[in-house]
């Protein structure tokens, strides 16, 4: 994965794991890191990113598998508190979050289809840097852009 | 004030929209109706993309499949016998929707062999696998290629006691080490 050290922009290997125990997102819950209530997503598939061999996590994505629509949807993003704004330590969290579930899509014969309903004011960013497309209410990626994002945040993986 | 209205309003005293974005994906709040007509909407934009998929589109997706499953199998630990280099081969087949012999034609191999290792009869050399990467348009790396017959070998390797032993035996002025 291209994490990337913001100061030095050395690149840091990630991992991202299912979050599947109840005791982790009540940790999750706990932690100071996080501003949603993280065990409210519980139903849905929820993944945490942290670097290899660290167990502190950078971020957590809670996704939704529509097999009927062949797509997955993103539910929720967010980035640790301290991994947020100008200052922030690591770049391209967010960025990695959306590649592994574009990956998943592609995985599951879905063509890479992801969709996320963002905030109205947020659209333009999905838009710009991500290449989300709008479809109606709700935006999209998929094929192509789908495997950029994937080559861009993600790459080759070691084997 | 609705749920995520209220905690964007809070970042916004702090963060820009784009730090905030480039830090979290916040929902817009809908009601369940506004929900149902958004995943209708986008069911219908889903369905007209998959009618007018093209040939090279759905080729694309289903090599990246194809390469993302054999990834996850590569960096598995264990062997599977159905997931050998003969079998993803056979798979390979199967997406272009060629056939073996036009296949062995593509990468300038004799038919005979190419079947012979689809069959696990008969295993890869490097130059046929610097020609399937090329053949993918390098969406499968060679190394994946390769790594296939490298784990079949290191799964045979340490099943293989017979061979162990009977080649063992063959061995004179071993290297003798004290502990």
């Amino acid at each position: 994965m291209n994490l990337i050290i913001s100061k030095t922009r050395e690149k840091l290997e990630g991992v991202t794991e299912l979050i599947e125990n109840v005791a982790e997102f009540q940790q999750i819950k706990k932690n100071k890191q996080f501003l949603f209530d993280w065990t409210k997503e519980q139903k849905n598939q929820v993944f945490k990113i942290r670097l290899e061999e660290q167990e502190e996590i950078l971020g957590l994505i809670s996704i939704i598998d529509f097999p009927t629509e062949l797509r997955i949807h993103i539910n929720l993003i967010e980035v640790a508190k301290s991994h947020r704004g100008k200052n922030k330590p690591i770049l391209n969290i967010v960025g990695c979050l959306i590649a592994f579930t574009c990956k998943q899509a592609f995985r599951q014969k879905y063509d890479g289809f992801v969709s996320l309903v963002p905030k109205t004011q947020l659209i333009d960013y999905y838009q710009n840097s991500y290449g989300f497309i709008l479809m109606g209410t709700q935006m999209a990626v998929y094929g192509e852009t789908a495997s950029s994002l994937i080559q861009k945040y993600i790459g080759d993986e070691e084997i | 004030m609705k749920k995520y209205e209220k905690i964007y309003k809070e970042l916004r005293k702090q963060y820009t929209d784009e730090e905030i974005a480039e830090s979290m994906l916040i929902p817009q709040d809908l009601t369940a109706e506004e929900a149902k007509k958004a995943n209708k909407e986008l069911l219908a934009y889903r369905f007209k993309l998959l009618k007018e998929q093209t040939e090279e589109q759905r080729l694309h997706s289903e090599l990246l499949r194809f390469k993302y499953l054999m990834e996850d199998y590569l960096k598995a630990q264990t062997f599977d016998e159905s997931k050998t280099f003969g079998k993803h081969l056979a798979e390979y087949v199967m997406i272009l929707k060629r056939t073996k012999k036009r296949l062995s034609e593509d990468l300038d191999i004799h038919y005979t062999r190419l079947s012979r290792i689809i069959n696990d009869k008969e295993e890869p050399n490097i130059e046929l696998i610097y020609r399937l990467e090329k053949h993918s348009a390098n969406l499968i790396p060679a190394l994946y290629w390769w790594k296939l017959v490298t784990k079949k070998q290191e799964h045979f390797i340490r099943q293989d006691t017979k061979t162990r032993q009977q080649e063992g035996a063959k061995v004179k002025n071993a290297v003798t080490l004290r502990a």
